[in-house]
This record gives structure tokens, C-alpha cells and sequence, in this order.
């Protein structure tokens, strides 16, 4: 079913699609604490493919997130990644999966304050008993700039270092699809822009698929495409965007959000 | 202070095993009190009972006190009533075929009081004590002087311990030293005579070789022992409070860093630095009071225990204002002093430390404490040194090394902790690092954790070494450098009939036996030889005796004696010694232990061992045979393996006993490493979250807090069982008789046990932190 879907609406190779969303539902609670938080959302995400996915508050961009990742458990629908239909996975199969084949990003506290830079990023691979391959792993470290920092901790470090560790770590496993929660809501607009490069170049050099979570039209602007989630829906896509636009957007889908 | 008990309800699943670290040392509190009052309201009623004023008898079990004495004790003014007593040891032999060690003593109508049936008469009957669980017209079996007795059960009587009463010419026969005598004489003193007076004039008649104790002194003895007890029970107590000190600590130390945001918001609103700390203190108040409830409870059941395996089971009084006041002070005391310094630090929070997130980091420099601890280190070890000239300073080396270490421990874990890094890393990966980088991210919160279990090892370790010793010692004596293949001997209090030798000669398969005891020769002038009884005609085929001069013989008024001795009293073959000629001069195996040899002992005690040689490859057989010809329970026949072990058993069962006793510090610590480790999994919720969302499994997260607790735990041993063998060690060095003998299996399965221990007080921390659902952990705003 999936796979007739893409093929007859967009026309792409199958091989590219690294991660999909089937008519994905979520609710939390039940009776009158019941809450919508996704409703029958389908999606894509490519090879290459820088992706934002926007929306108000409760609109179910994290939920949607969580779901991909592995972290959350839809109620409805389907989440492959790699291939592999998450639902059939029980819980150390799933954690194998998360560390295998997708990398996080989260907002904060996204490093093991114990841990030096290097054993931060390379963590993914020896919690997986696999000895990190040097050359690979160097030539990230080299990418995002912290050759100099890796035997600091992360309290020693700056914010937009940690999340640059962070992204490090994301790609160090080459994981289908790198996973960013808010990755620049924290950060001061210089380093939360070399951040979204270094996400950027993922998709674009290391050929990564890139999802990314984010409030920021100025963050969004980055990517490839967006899309918009209202209530749990997905309301809209809007590939190659600029900043000006994503605020038109964003204006028509929530009114009060963009003046505040 | 309602707030107080709403905030202990509040937390009370982190309040539970600081509350069981109490309980713990509060029960030990009162069951120390509660039992020692036992025994000594046993000895008082005892006492009263007894009705003696002043008691007489020979100073030396064989000088016999004869009937003439004992009228002219009657005579002396002021005496009312006399009591002669023949009195000795004798065994029952209870229905499982052990042997239950009983007091034996004539009857007296004056202090037996008749529960059923009637006095003995004749040398088939006793009277038991009524705890025995024999009834009027029972038989039983006793067995006095190592000769077994079937007697019947003619009464029985209240007593506080076992007892035998013999009627009194079986009694004396059986332990007076000469037909017409007895062992003691209790003089009762007539209205109007004090008892001191009394004592004046009994020690004006009395003979140089006899001599007379008060009533008073005794009753004082008997409640000496009791007292002693109860101080023994109660420094164990102090123990494993000590150790409970440092669980509540960390208890409350982990709480106010939990509730570091709450006391800042507090004092941002006006709340003093007083307020917050008697509100910390308010809470441990509670704390102690609500534990000290089951802790009371369970001191009356240790007291109970401890009756049971002791003594026979004193009456105890379960309810009694003094313990119950003191477990009250004892449970309240220690948990406020642990939770001070805690509470104080909680108080100092700045208000501004509320709008902060994340957890305060203890940025308190550890110089000091380490400084000082390296000092007081030093001191420690430089005292316990010095033991081997004075061994007094082992009183002032123990602590000081100890309250070093204490102090140091912080210092020393980071320092050990670096260096397992990189080889545990190696071998367990990310869940190795990840854990001896958590035992190091507070270091004094490791170190109290690890201080708790480590006094327990410590002073395990500080008793085992001695005790071990003393146990090598004991077998090395035991091997008396003969070659019997068996060697027959009493159980301890008992001895062998004097048929014995005998008997056992007549077993098939027995080739040889050759009966050795000791005997003291008094050379007069205050001067004595310590002389081994033997048979000069068998006794060579046992044990290699060189005759160096002289003839051996038949050692008929005549002595032999070694050649240390002759040279060192300067004796030769031919000197009178007493009524002895020194007939031969000898070297006898090192560990035979005797200056000389004679042929019989002046006192004609029987023989302190039997040595016996059978059929080749027949020494197990024939030791049963032996067993069942003799059909004693108070006599041990032992293979040569056999009877070097019996020698070390004492001291085993002995150290049974002290671990038992330092259990309560070592399970208070295990729950110290539990409350850390479950304080740790609260604490690092997120962490645990991020793990678990970048692909940590459940069974990795489980793993790491395991090593985590594992590391602490065996810090612990690592820092105190050394200290423990080095104290224990000093008090060895101090003895000249007791070579040192370290006890290295013992302290190896002392290092695993503490490794389990971690295990364990990992097991539902590490559960409960790997089935933290991820995304809930990952918004959780600890760190």
C-alpha cells in the first residue's frame, strides 16, 4: 500500500524513501481528557531531504517526531524506517533500531554530562559494541568544527558546541534519518545558524535525510521543504521555502502565534 | 511540625531504608538493654535465692575441704546456718544424643524447691530443672566425670540454667577431692551478724589454703558478667548506628539537593535560614520517632534471640521505661545529629538559587577535608606501628586511622575511580564508563555511601585477622608432633573416665593406646613443673623421644625431664626434685608442650587425651568402633585431620558469633549503597531518558547503575579491608605467642560478598531506571 502511494504521488524511486508515516494516529488519554495529538498524517522523508515540520503549539509536530523515531507509540497507523515497520519491534529491537539507524538532536541536555566530547559522540557505536571507525568519525568531529574540544566535557563547552557534538553524534552511527527536536531553541542566532548548516550539509554532502522539528521561520528557511501540521493534520507543504514566506504561512495558520 | 510529618508521608519511599538503618540500630539498642536486664535480674534473683552470706572453699580444686572444717565453720559466732555443697559439671544427654552441659550440686532442702516428685535418693536418681522437658519417672542419661549414668528422674525443680541435683553422697562422691569432703561450704549468718563481720571471723579460723567470698561479691560477680554483656551488645549497637549516621546523611543530603529549588523559593520569600533548617530537622525529628516504633518491637525479638541462643531463655520484661527511653533518645538523637550538617547546608541555599534550573553542583573545595584526613591517616598508621612495643596505642591507632580514612575516602575515590576507567571501559564499554563516572560525579555523597559499608568490612576484617590467627595457632598446637592415628579427648568442661584407656585398648583393630595427662609438680618454694603423665613404655612408639641421657625406664618415682629444662635449673640424671629423682633427660617434639615426663599424677586426675594406634588404612573404621564401644557423648575420638580442626573450632564458632553481631552495621551499609543508588536513579531521570532515546537497552541501563553500586561498594572494601587487617594485625603483633596468620580466602570472599552486595542494592534502583518511559524522562527537569 505504502509503496503504491509514493510512486503514483510523486513519481520518486522507492529506494530513496529511508523513513515513512502511514496515516499515523495518536491520542492521548481517554473520555473526557481525551486529546487529539495526530490525526491520519502521511508522510515521506528522502534520501538528500532537509525537512521541517512546523505548526502552533499542540499541533503534533513532536508527537509526529517521537512517533518517527521510535520513541513514542502511535495509536493508529504506521511508521517504517529503513524498511522495518516499527510496530512489529519489541522494546530492545526498538532501542537497537533508534541507535542504529536514526540520530538525535534535541533541544537540550542532549549530551551525558559525564562523558567528553568524543565519547559523547561516539557513544551510539560502543553502546553498540562496535569499535567507532576513526577516519569516519574524525572526518564528522572535522565537520562541525571540534577537533580541538573533544576531550572536554560538555559543561565545558559552549551551548552551540554541545549541539554541535550533538549533531555529531546524530551522524557518527550514519544513521536512515537524523531526527533535530527544536536543535536551535536554545541557542543564540550565530551558533544556532552553523547548527542548521551542519544540518543542512548533512542532507546535502553526507546525503542524510534530515528531519527537523522548529518554531523558527529564520531555522526553517534551511531546508528543502516544510510541513505544516494544524491539530494534529498535516495542513500543507511547501517545498524550497524562504523566511518571508514561512511567516505568511505561519500567519494564516495561527494568527495569534505570529504577532506574539 | 505538621508539615514535617506531611513532608516524611510525602517522601516516605525514599524515607524507608534510612527508617530500616534505624530501626536496625535502635533494635540493637534495646536488645542489649533489654537482655543484659534480663541476665542480670536472672543473677539478682539467683542471689536471693541462694541465701549465702559467706561462701568457703579451697583455693585448689584438689585440696579436699573435709567434714572437721566444716563443723569448725559452725562453730565460728555469728553463723546461723551451713550449707556443704559438692558441686561439679555434668552432662545431659538430651533426646538427639548432644549433650546439654548442666551445673551439678547436691540437694539441699533449703534451696531446691520441689516442682514434682521428690529428692534423689541413691546414685540413680536427679532432679532436673524444670526447663529440661523431662518429667517425674523419666529415664535419662548423664554422664559425670566422662562415666555415662542411666538415672531416673525422681523430681524436678525452678532453675535459672541447667542443673543436676545428685543426692548428697553421689555428689560427693563424684566431685569432692577426698571421701570425706566436699567442695564448698555456704555459711549463713545468724540475725544481728553482718556479713562483713561474718567474713572477719570465718578468715580468722579459716586455713591458708582455703579461702572466703562475701554473698554480696558473689551476687556482684554474677551481675558483673551480666553488665558485661550488655556493654559488649551495646558497642555493637554503637556500630551499626554509627553506621546508620551515614545513611541518614546522605538520605537527607540527597533530599535538600532534590529540594534545593523549594528551599530557595522558601527563603526568596522570606523564610530565614533558621526556618528552613528546623523545617529539615523537624522532618528527621519524625523520622526517627516513627522508626524507633518497629525498632523497639524488633530490639524485644533480638533480645528473645539472644536468650534463646545464650542462655536459657531469661524472663525478659518486654515492656521497661529505661529502654524504652533510651531507644526513644536513640532513634530521635541519631537521626537529628546525621541529618545537621544536611539540614544546615539546605539552609544556606541562596534565594536566588530558585530561579536556577537544574540541580546545584557541590562546588565545595574537598582540600581540606583531605588535608586533614591524610593527617589524621598518617597519625593513625604511624600509632598502629608502634604497637609491637606499645599496644596500648592501639586505642588511639584504630580511631584516628579510621576517622582518616573516613575523611580521605572522597579523595581516594576519585583517585581509584581514575584509574579503573580505562580497564573497565575495556571490558564492559559505555555502561563501565558511564558508571565509574557517575561513583565520581559527587564524591562525597560516594564516599559516605561507601564509608557506611566500609566501618562493617572494616571491623570485620579487624576481627577475623586475630581470630584466625589464634585458630592457626590452635592447630599448630594440636599437632603435638606424635603419630597416633587417633587421639581420644573430652569435650570441653568434661573429662575421661579413668577406665577409658582400657576400653579402648580392648576395640579390635586398636594396636596401641597411650593415655598422656598433665600434671602440675609442686616443687615447693613457689616453684612448679608443668609435667606430662604418660606411659614410658608406649609412649615412644607415639611420639619421638630422644633420650639424651640417662635411662627412661619405667619412670618409677623418677622424672625425665628436657634437656631445656635441665640446663636451665641446672639439673643432671640423679637429682632429687621433690620427691623425684631425675632418672633421664630428654628432647621431645616441639609442640609436645611439657618440661618433663612422670609416670603418674599426684593428684590422680585422669588423662587429658588418649592416644591410639590402629590397624593400617583402619582409622576411620576404627574410630567408629571406639564411638560406639564407649557410647559417650562427651568424648570426641578424632582422626589426626579431625582433631587439628576441633582445636581451631572454638575460635570459628566465636568469630560465627561476631559476624553475626557486625551483620546489622553491614546490611545498615548495603542500605546506604540502596539509598544512594536508588537517590542516583531519581536524580538522573533525563540522563536515563537521552540513553535510552540514542539506543541504550534496558538491560545496558540496568548494567550501569549495577557497576555503578558495584564500584561504591567495593571502594568500601577496598579502603577497609586493609585498615581492618592492619588493625586486626596490631593486635596480633602485640602478642608473642600468636604468630600472624592473615586470613586471605576469608578476606577474598569478604571483597565478592561486598561485590554482591552492590549487586543487590543495585537490583530495583537499575529496574526502576530502565523501565522509566523514555519520553516522559527526557521532559523531566532533573538532570
Amino acid at each position: 500500500m505504502l509503496a503504491r502511494h509514493n510512486r503514483n504521488d510523486t513519481g520518486e524511486r522507492m529506494s530513496d524513501v529511508v523513513a515513512e508515516v502511514h496515516d499515523l494516529g495518536k491520542v492521548h488519554g481517554g473520555g473526557s481528557a481525551r486529546v487529539v495529538a495526530l490525526d491520519g498524517v502521511t508522510a515521506a522523508f528522502r534520501k538528500g531531504e532537509f525537512t521541517a515540520v512546523m505548526g502552533p503549539s499542540g499541533s503534533g509536530k513532536s508527537t509526529l517526531l517521537h512517533c518517527l523515531a521510535g520513541l513514542d507509540t502511535p495509536t493508529s497507523g504506521a511508521v517504517r524506517v529503513g524498511g522495518t515497520d516499527l510496530s512489529t519491534l519489541d522494546d530492545d529491537r526498538l532501542t537497537r533500531l533508534r541507535r542504529e539507524r536514526i540520530g538525535f538532536v534535541f533541544q537540550s541536555f542532549n549530551l551525558v554530562p559525564t562523558l567528553t566530547a568524543w565519547e559523547n559522540i561516539t557513544l551510539p557505536l560502543t553502546m553498540g559494541g562496535v569499535r567507532p571507525d576513526r577516519d569516519w568519525v574524525e572526518g564528522i568531529v572535522a565537520a562541525v568544527g571540534l577537533s580541538d574540544r573533544l576531550h572536554h566535557r560538555p559543561a565545558e563547552l559552549s551551548g552551540g558546541q554541545q549541539q554541535r557534538v550533538a549533531c555529531a553524534r546524530a551522524m557518527a552511527t550514519r544513521p536512515d534519518i537524523i531526527v533535530a527536536d527544536e536543535p536551535t531553541g536554545n541557542l543564540d542566532t550565530r551558533s544556532g545558524a552553523a547548527v542548521l548548516g551542519l544540518l543542512a550539509g548533512c542532507a546535502r554532502q553526507w546525503n542524510q535525510a534530515v528531519l527537523m522539528v522548529t518554531h523558527d521561520p529564520m531555522a526553517a528557511a534551511h531546508t528543502d521543504r516544510i510541513l505544516f501540521l494544524t491539530d494534529g493534520r498535516l495542513a500543507d507543504e511547501m517545498p524550497a521555502p524562504t523566511a518571508d514566506r514561512v511567516l505568511d504561512r505561519m500567519r494564516d495558520l495561527d494568527p495569534e502565534a505570529a504577532h506574539g | 511540625m505538621r508539615y514535617a510529618v506531611r513532608a516524611v508521608v510525602a517522601a516516605k519511599a525514599r524515607y524507608v531504608l534510612p527508617a530500616i538503618g534505624i530501626v536496625l540500630g535502635v533494635a540493637f539498642v534495646v536488645s542489649a538493654l533489654v537482655y543484659g536486664e534480663a541476665v542480670r535480674a536472672m543473677a539478682e534473683r539467683d542471689a536471693a535465692l541462694a541465701d549465702v552470706s559467706v561462701e568457703v572453699g579451697p583455693d585448689r580444686t584438689e585440696t579436699p575441704l573435709d567434714s572437721a572444717l566444716v563443723r569448725r565453720l559452725a562453730q565460728v559466732p555469728g553463723v546461723a546456718g551451713v550449707r556443704p555443697i559438692a558441686r561439679g559439671w555434668a552432662f545431659l544427654v538430651d533426646r538427639e544424643g548432644g549433650t546439654d552441659r548442666a551445673a551439678a550440686t547436691n540437694y539441699l532442702p533449703s534451696r531446691h524447691t520441689l516442682d514434682a516428685g521428690q529428692a534423689p535418693q541413691g546414685a540413680n536418681e536427679v532432679v532436673l530443672d524444670d526447663k529440661a522437658g523431662y518429667s517425674v519417672g523419666d529415664r535419662v542419661r548423664i554422664v559425670v566425670n566422662g562415666v555415662v549414668r542411666d538415672v531416673r528422674v525422681s523430681g524436678t525443680t525452678a532453675a535459672s540454667r541447667s542443673l543436676i541435683v545428685l543426692d548428697t553422697a553421689t555428689a560427693r562422691k563424684d566431685f569432692a577431692a577426698a571421701p570425706d569432703a566436699y567442695t564448698e561450704v555456704d555459711l549463713v549468718a545468724a540475725a544481728g551478724t553482718s556479713e562483713s563481720a561474718l567474713l572477719a571471723a570465718v578468715k580468722e579460723v579459716l586455713p591458708d589454703e582455703f579461702g572466703a567470698v562475701s554473698g554480696t561479691e558473689l551476687a556482684a560477680s554474677a551481675q558483673a558478667d551480666a553488665e558485661k554483656i550488655t556493654e559488649i551488645l551495646l558497642g555493637f549497637a554503637a556500630i551499626a548506628l554509627f553506621v546508620a549516621c551515614f545513611l541518614i546523611a546522605n538520605t537527607f543530603t540527597m533530599l535538600s539537593t532534590a529540594r534545593a529549588r523549594e528551599n530557595a523559593l522558601l527563603r526568596a520569600i522570606g523564610a530565614s535560614r533558621r526556618a528552613v533548617l528546623r523545617r529539615v530537622l523537624a522532618e528527621a525529628a519524625v523520622l526517627g520517632v516513627i522508626a524507633t516504633v518497629p525498632g523497639y518491637v524488633v530490639g524485644i525479638g533480638g533480645a528473645a534471640l539472644l536468650g534463646n541462643l545464650f542462655s536459657d531463655g531469661p524472663p525478659l520484661q518486654a515492656l521497661a521505661l529505661t529502654p524504652i527511653l533510651v531507644a526513644l533518645c536513640v532513634g530521635l538523637g541519631v537521626t537529628v545529629v546525621a541529618a545537621y550538617l544536611p539540614a544546615r547546608r539546605a539552609a544556606a541555599i541562596p534565594p536566588i538559587a530558585a530561579l536556577r534550573t537544574g540541580l546545584p553542583v557541590d562546588q565545595r573545595s574537598l582540600n581540606r577535608r583531605s588535608v586533614v584526613g591524610a593527617i589524621s591517616t598518617a597519625a593513625g598508621l604511624a600509632a598502629i606501628c608502634a604497637t609491637p612495643q606499645t599496644w596500648e596505642l592501639i586505642y588511639l591507632g584504630a580511631p584516628l586511622l579510621m576517622l582518616g580514612l573516613i575523611a580521605l575516602t572522597p579523595w581516594l575515590g576519585l583517585r581509584l575511580t581514575a584509574l579503573i576507567r580505562r580497564p573497565l571501559t575495556r571490558l564492559a564499554g559505555p555502561r563501565a564508563t558511564l558508571a565509574v563516572e557517575n561513583a565520581r560525579r559527587v564524591p562525597r555523597r560516594t564516599a559516605a555511601t561507601a564509608n557506611a559499608l566500609m566501618v562493617g568490612l572494616a571491623i570485620c576484617a579487624a576481627a577475623t585477622v586475630p581470630l584466625a590467627s589464634l585458630a592457626a595457632e590452635a592447630e599448630r598446637a594440636a599437632d603435638t608432633g606424635d603419630t597416633a592415628d587417633l587421639r581420644i579427648t573430652p569435650v570441653d568442661f568434661a573429662a575421661l573416665a579413668p577406665d577409658t584407656a582400657a576400653r579402648v585398648a580392648a576395640v579390635p583393630g586398636v594396636r596401641l593406646v597411650s593415655p598422656v595427662g598433665n600434671a602440675h609438680l609442686d616443687l615447693g618454694g613457689g616453684r612448679a613443673l608443668d609435667a606430662a603423665v604418660v606411659d614410658p613404655v608406649s609412649l615412644p612408639q607415639f611420639v619421638p623421644v630422644t633420650v639424651r641421657a640417662g635411662v627412661l625406664g619405667s619412670l618409677d618415682h623418677a622424672i625425665a625431664v628436657t634437656t631445656e629444662t635441665a640446663t636451665r635449673r641446672q639439673w643432671a640424671v640423679g637429682t632429687r626434685v621433690s620427691t623425684y629423682t631425675v632418672a633421664a633427660i630428654v628432647d621431645l617434639p616441639a609442640g609436645f608442650g611439657h618440661d618433663a615426663l612422670v609416670a603418674s599424677d599426684p593428684d590422680g586426675q585422669p588423662p587429658a587425651s588418649i592416644l591410639v594406634r590402629a590397624d593400617p588404612g583402619q582409622a576411620d573404621a576404627v574410630r567408629d568402633r571406639i564411638r560406639a564401644a564407649l557410647d559417650n557423648p562427651t568424648v570426641r575420638v578424632h582422626t589426626r585431620t579431625e582433631y587439628r580442626e576441633a582445636a581451631a573450632e572454638p575460635y570459628r564458632r566465636f568469630l560465627g558469633i561476631l559476624y553475626a553481631l557486625l551483620g546489622a552495621a553491614v546490611l545498615i551499609g548495603a542500605l546506604a549503597v540502596a539509598t544512594t543508588m536508588t537517590m542516583s536513579t531519581v536524580e538522573r531521570t533525563r540522563e536515563v531518558g537521552l540513553l535510552r532515546a540514542i539506543g541504550m537497552t534496558r538491560a545496558h541501563v540496568r548494567a550501569a547503575f549495577r557497576w555503578e553500586s558495584v564500584v561504591v561498594a567495593l571502594l568500601a572494601a577496598v579502603v577497609g579491608l586493609p585498615a581492618g587487617v592492619l588493625i586486626g594485625s596490631s593486635a596480633v603483633w602485640g602478642q608473642d605467642s600468636v604468630a600472624l596468620a592473615i586470613p586471605w580466602p576469608t578476606l577474598g570472599l569478604f571483597v565478592v560478598l561486598t561485590a554482591i552486595i552492590g549487586v543487590v542494592a543495585a537490583a530495583w534502583p537499575a529496574w526502576r531506571a530502565s523501565r522509566l518511559p523514555v519520553l516522559d524522562a527526557l521532559r523531566s527537569d532533573t538532570e
